[in-house]
């Protein structure tokens, strides 16, 4: 019996704040996981994915069933989100799969942002390279980009709601982009 | 609140006075007003000293082309120098002061310098100060700085705010003159993204300076209902006070916006963004910029730019003059005539260089055909003007119009060449443009209302059909064409008397000619000797008599002589604005390990590796010195525990059923036989055979690696193997993912860590030396259940542990440690003890793995397997790679062992000179060795492991250090490894 007791904290410790025009909030809650697809099974993936109801996205595009969304992140490799009800979704790939495909847990190599509001996109122009008029990022779309040094991957979830990925360790440095 | 030249029917809002002060006295003005036009209302004509002759100077113009004007502004950290008076917008409360005397401006000591112009033309620097050489740095170069020069800075850290920002469109309008405004309409209506951007505050251009009618209204009125419409729409985005500035690659341009610099210093979030604008297309409306003529005198205050006269009495309602002499060379001084005398003012005279024009004279205007000016009076305010004819006309405000030049800057920020255009005499946009882009109006040489409308719509509706957009309905508004008629004159022959070309470097007709005559000729060598067209207004007034005083003096054309090239930024950007949020210690993006915020709790002192923030000691109460802390901790974890973070490392998960031959083709060594559970020490080699990163791999599965690599290479060696797997062996079914954020991970090391670990380890994993020996590695649960990793593998030479857990527990894991640890005095250590003991061991960094060593090198030879191909095994074969007597490494200590040895230091043999021939290696890693008491070093010497025992020099002539030390095995401490297996 071991008489200490790990507790677990968020990068940015549940960061949460802002108005109705903007609103910033740490995503905390969820799981995490690489997807990766080895030679040939594409089609198996596919298949089994498409019986749960989720198609695997073309580059840039997210696809999303309940609880659980996914995106590309790499050649034949895909992020897979779920939500703190689901965390056997992967495991259960996993089970299924066995050496057709690579999983990694990737849950607390990010710190993730929800942007929410109004005014993102105005407080997004001031960071981000990429052009998000919603013409031409759309809902649903995601993209891998450079703000303020950082690697971050940009998801578009709604009209004004944006998610933002960025590596854990640089999470101060993250949220100071919006200082 | 007495504004004596202040006139009626402006563009301020006269209902808004506002308060500022300039050299200390106290001032009014209107909102809508900028200093300069303030200071002009106010009768104040006289604002700064020039550069270099200290001559007193006043307003010359109405924009950013400003070369007298200078001021700073603000006080104390706000404080900017360097401002032009004619840009900055007042507001309640504004400080403002003149610059560049000793003593008031209306006394400055340093006039004397003008008393010795003829000693002080262009080059009399490059020829006086020549000796001694010495002398230069401490003595002339000081005293040359403090007499000549602009503002000064304030030394204070600046405390404004700015940001950097990305813009998109699929038009860039640049100018909100009539062409501009004209070509964003028509795309707006269209249905086009536009971006609209003015330097100016008040967009309109030159339509808010002149008077025109168009479409049966005044000129003003159809600027405020365009804009209107404009604002309107949703896909146009107008950008006022913002200055393109830069044209780049692909149709992105540079753009300054002062978001704040109108208001109370302080008191906006942020000062000024710098944006990068992406734009499919762009459309330079930049409009033209007026230029001056070169006479006798002709920089005195009140002595201005005719068409900056004519905007003061229009846009802002000052009367630069109570008695306004105009001297032209072109039909639009003749205009300003007339607009100056529908404001009332009082125009006394028209001085025409032409034999003729078709221009006339408002009534009682006196005026001069093929006449010049040929002098001025008036030290700090014109009171005269002295004609060709010998007439002397009392003036107190002369506005000069020499021509108009095309705004072309933005078309040659990529090496376009303007070409001259005769009936204007001046340049228009010529050569390649930059990709996508198009000018218009005045910009483009069309210098009339109609024609400047007529171009902007044009160009709209090209662009509209270019981008695959239905055109508008746009039609062309009623204007007419103005006359522009204009001679090529720029300097008055006849003047005796110092004639300037560039006021803001008191470049003076003689300068030119003498620059000539020393055969600087090229128009960049004239710039260069000269330093004519520098600083903050870049010429924009005075570029083109410069040059046509250079083809006069050479009996060429003025296109034979050509420009210089014009480069970003069009006027100047702040550094602050360059750098945007990237300052301090937000300069960069800070890594920081899972146990960072404990560490700053117990006082550690830290140390940048690469972008990570490591912990470089602890020190603790008393220890007053890094030695004192390091050596505390490198003697506990070998006599008791101790506890690093070693999260930085990189790790990276490798799959699939190709994993461990993959991993064979990657390290130098063997990796297909690893057996799961286990963990191996690898190298890698480059592709020429020199040794790249190493670290340890350990097999989790059949078919699942994770590897770990140094700090330093995490980013590279992934990268490495990305390209291996993508480009090199496709066929290979292998998935990698980088994990180095995922872990947070200690090593845990001394002949105590597995009796701690047992104390946290669920009990139903043995971490006995049986069930877990030397290089073992598993899966575990901690602490009741938490998923963990567990790796025996050790840098210290210690028994010791590496344990791995989601970064979650990351902070918790390391209190949890140090409360479990608590009976056994645990020691957390930092990077330096961290070294200390790998030096002890023998154990390679980056100090050894350089780049420029091998395996050979570094004694691991035999590690580079002969039994299969990896990356870099045949190059590593090279013979001068394998050829006896090269480098390797071996260990170091000094003969007397109060020495200290010196990293980087040379290894000299006992009876041989220091030089360079002599050199057989070099010192690559010393320390303190608490164990051995003494220094000890790690280094590459010819040979070494033949010469243990041998005493050589160390000689580092940085730090004048000449050690005897012997050569010894790298292994110090527990050569035979008996602590690390036990």
């Amino acid at each position: 019996m071991v008489n200490y007791t790990l507790t677990a904290s968020s990068p940015l410790n549940g960061l949460s704040r802002g108005n109705e025009s903007f609103h910033i909030e740490e995503v905390s809650k969820g799981f995490l996981y690489s997807l990766a697809c080895h030679q040939n099974s594409m089609a198996d993936l596919t298949s089994y994915l498409k019986k749960q109801k989720l198609a695997l996205p073309e580059v840039g595009q997210l696809s999303a069933i309940e609880g659980c969304n996914a995106f590309s992140s790499g050649r034949d490799q895909w992020f897979i989100r779920t939500d703190e009800e689901n965390p056997a979704f992967l495991e259960k790939i996993r089970e299924d799969l066995k050496e057709k495909v690579g999983i990694t847990d990737q849950t607390d190599a990010w710190v993730q942002l929800r942007l929410s509001g109004p005014a993102v996109r105005e407080k997004l122009e001031r960071l981000c390279p990429l052009d998000l008029h919603p013409d031409v990022f759309a809902i649903d779309n995601i993209a891998r980009t450079t703000m303020e040094h950082l690697n971050v991957i940009i998801l578009r979830e709604n009209k004004n709601i944006y998610t933002l990925m960025s590596a854990r360790s640089s999470a101060k440095s993250f949220k100071h982009m919006f200082s | 609140m007495t504004q004596g030249n202040r006139l009626s029917g402006a563009l301020i809002d006269s209902e808004n006075p506002v308060a500022f002060r300039f050299n200390n006295k106290t001032y009014y003005g209107y909102e809508g007003d900028t200093l300069a036009s303030a200071l002009l209302a106010n009768g104040v004509k006289f604002v700064g000293r020039s550069f270099k002759y200290h001559r007193p100077r006043g307003v010359f113009s109405a924009g950013s082309e400003e070369p007298n004007a200078l001021v700073t502004l603000r006080e104390g950290a706000y404080s900017e120098p360097n401002v032009r008076a004619t840009v900055a917008e007042i507001y309640e409360g504004l400080v403002a002061k003149s610059q560049n005397h000793m003593g008031s401006l209306e006394n400055d000591f340093l006039a004397v310098n003008d008393l010795l112009s003829p000693i002080l033309s262009a080059g009399f620097y490059y020829k006086t100060f020549m000796w001694p050489a010495a002398f230069w740095e401490k003595l002339y170069e000081p005293v040359i700085r403090r007499a000549a020069g602009l503002g000064e800075l304030s030394q204070l850290e600046d405390p404004d705010v700015y940001d950097k920002g990305f813009l998109h469109c699929d038009l860039l309008v640049t100018g909100s003159g009539p062409s501009g405004l004209m070509a964003a309409l028509t795309a707006a209506r269209a249905g086009l993204r536009v971006i609209l951007a003015d330097e100016d505050f008040l967009m309109g251009g030159r339509l808010n300076s002149e008077r025109h009618d168009i479409d049966g209204k005044s000129s003003v009125a159809w600027v405020d209902e365009v804009l209107t419409e404009l604002e309107s729409f949703e896909n146009v985005r107008l950008m006022k006070r913002t200055t393109v500035y830069g044209a780049y690659d692909h149709g992105v341009y540079g753009a300054l916006e002062r978001v704040s610099d109108h208001v109370k210093e302080g008191s906006g979030d942020v000062r000024q963004i710098l944006w990068r604008i992406y734009s499919k297309r762009s459309i330079l409306a930049a409009g033209s910029i007026e230029r001056s003529m070169a006479f006798g005198n002709n920089d005195r205050p009140g002595i201005m730019m005719a068409g900056a006269v004519r905007a003061y009495a229009n846009r802002w309602g000052v009367a630069t003059g109570q008695r306004v002499s105009i001297f032209t060379n072109n039909d639009s001084g003749w205009q300003v005539a007339w607009d100056l005398h529908h404001q009332g003012m009082n125009v006394v005279a028209i001085i025409d260089s032409r034999e003729n024009t078709t221009m006339s004279a408002p009534e009682n205007v006196e005026t001069f055909l093929n006449t010049k000016v040929v002098d001025t009076k008036g030290r700090k305010g014109l009171k005269s003007i002295t004609l060709s004819t010998g007439k002397v006309i009392s003036t107190d405000c002369l506005a000069v119009s020499g021509g108009w030049s095309p705004a072309v800057h933005l078309t040659c920020h990529q090496r376009g060449r303007p070409e001259w255009k005769a009936d204007i005499a001046g340049f228009i946009p010529g050569g390649e443009l930059p990709v996508g882009m198009s000018v218009v109006g005045a910009a483009n040489g069309a210098m009339t209302l109609e024609a400047c409308l007529k171009e902007g719509l044009a160009q709209g509706n090209e662009i509209v059909e270019e981008l695959g957009f239905s055109l508008s309905k746009t039609s062309l508004p009623k204007a007419t064409d103005e006359t522009f008629a204009t001679s090529s004159y720029w300097y008055v022959k006849e003047s005796v008397k110092r004639a300037w070309i560039d006021l803001q470097n008191d470049i003076t007709a003689k300068d030119i000619k003498l620059s000539h005559q020393e055969g600087f000729r090229s128009v960049e060598h004239l710039k260069r000797y000269t330093t004519l067209g520098m600083a903050t207004d870049q010429g924009k007034t005075s570029n083109m008599l410069g040059l046509a005083l250079m083809a006069d003096v050479e009996g060429k054309t003025i296109p034979e002589v050509g420009t210089t090239i014009f480069r970003p930024p069009y006027s100047p950007v702040s550094i602050g604005a360059l750098a945007g949020r990237s300052k301090a210690k937000d300069f960069r993006p800070t890594r920081r390990p899972p146990s960072h915020a404990w560490a700053e709790e117990q006082g550690a002192v830290f140390v940048e590796s690469g972008a990570w923030l490591r912990a470089q000691w602890y020190p603790k109460d008393g220890e007053t010195h890094w030695r004192q802390s390091v050596d505390r901790e490198a003697a506990a974890v070998r006599n008791s525990v101790g506890v690093c973070d070693v999260s930085t490392l990189g790790k990276i998960d490798i799959q699939g059923k190709d994993a461990a031959e993959y991993l064979n083709r990657l390290y130098a060594n063997g990796f297909a036989k690893l057996a799961i559970g286990k963990t191996r020490y690898g190298i890698m080699l480059r592709e020429d055979g020199m040794l790249m990163d190493d670290g340890t791999t350990a097999r989790l599965a059949e078919h699942h690696f994770l590897m770990t690599t140094t700090t330093a290479n995490a980013v590279s060696v992934f990268r490495h193997m990305e390209f291996c797997k993508q480009c090199l062996w496709p066929d290979l079914e292998v998935q990698i993912i980088s994990t180095t954020e995922q872990y947070a991970q200690y090593a845990v090391a001394g002949p105590n860590s597995r009796t701690l670990l047992e104390k946290i380890i669920d009990p139903e994993f043995s971490i006995s030396n049986e069930a877990f020996p030397f290089m073992g590695c598993g899966n575990v649960t901690i602490c009741g259940g938490i998923k963990a990793r567990l790796f025996r593998i050790s840098f210290s030479g210690e028994l010791a542990y590496e344990i791995a857990v989601p970064a979650r527990y990351g902070d918790s894991l390391i209190r949890v440690l140090m409360a479990a640890g608590e009976s056994f005095d645990i020691t957390p250590y930092g990077t330096e003890a961290l070294n200390v003991l790998r030096i002890e061991k023998g154990h390679a960094t980056g100090n050894e793995l350089n780049g420029q060593t091998t395996a050979e090198n570094l004694g691991m030879g035999k590690m580079v397997s002969r039994k299969k191909d990896c990356i870099g095994n045949i190059l590593s074969q090279r013979e001068n790679l394998m050829k006896d007597g090269d480098v390797s490494l071996v260990g170091f200590k000094p003969l007397n062992a109060a020495d200290t040895l010196k990293a980087g230091a040379h290894f000299i043999p006992v009876d041989l000179n220091n030089v360079a021939a002599n050199d057989q290696g070099w010192m690559t890693s010393v320390a303190y060795s608490p164990s051995l008491e003494s220094s000890i070093g790690l280094g590459f010497i010819r040979s070494g492991h033949q010469r243990i025992g041998e005493t050589v020099r160390a000689v580092d002539l940085l730090t004048k250090s000449d050690i005897l030390v012997e050569i010894c095995s790298p292994h110090f401490v527990d050569p035979e490894g008996e602590r690390l297996r036990g």
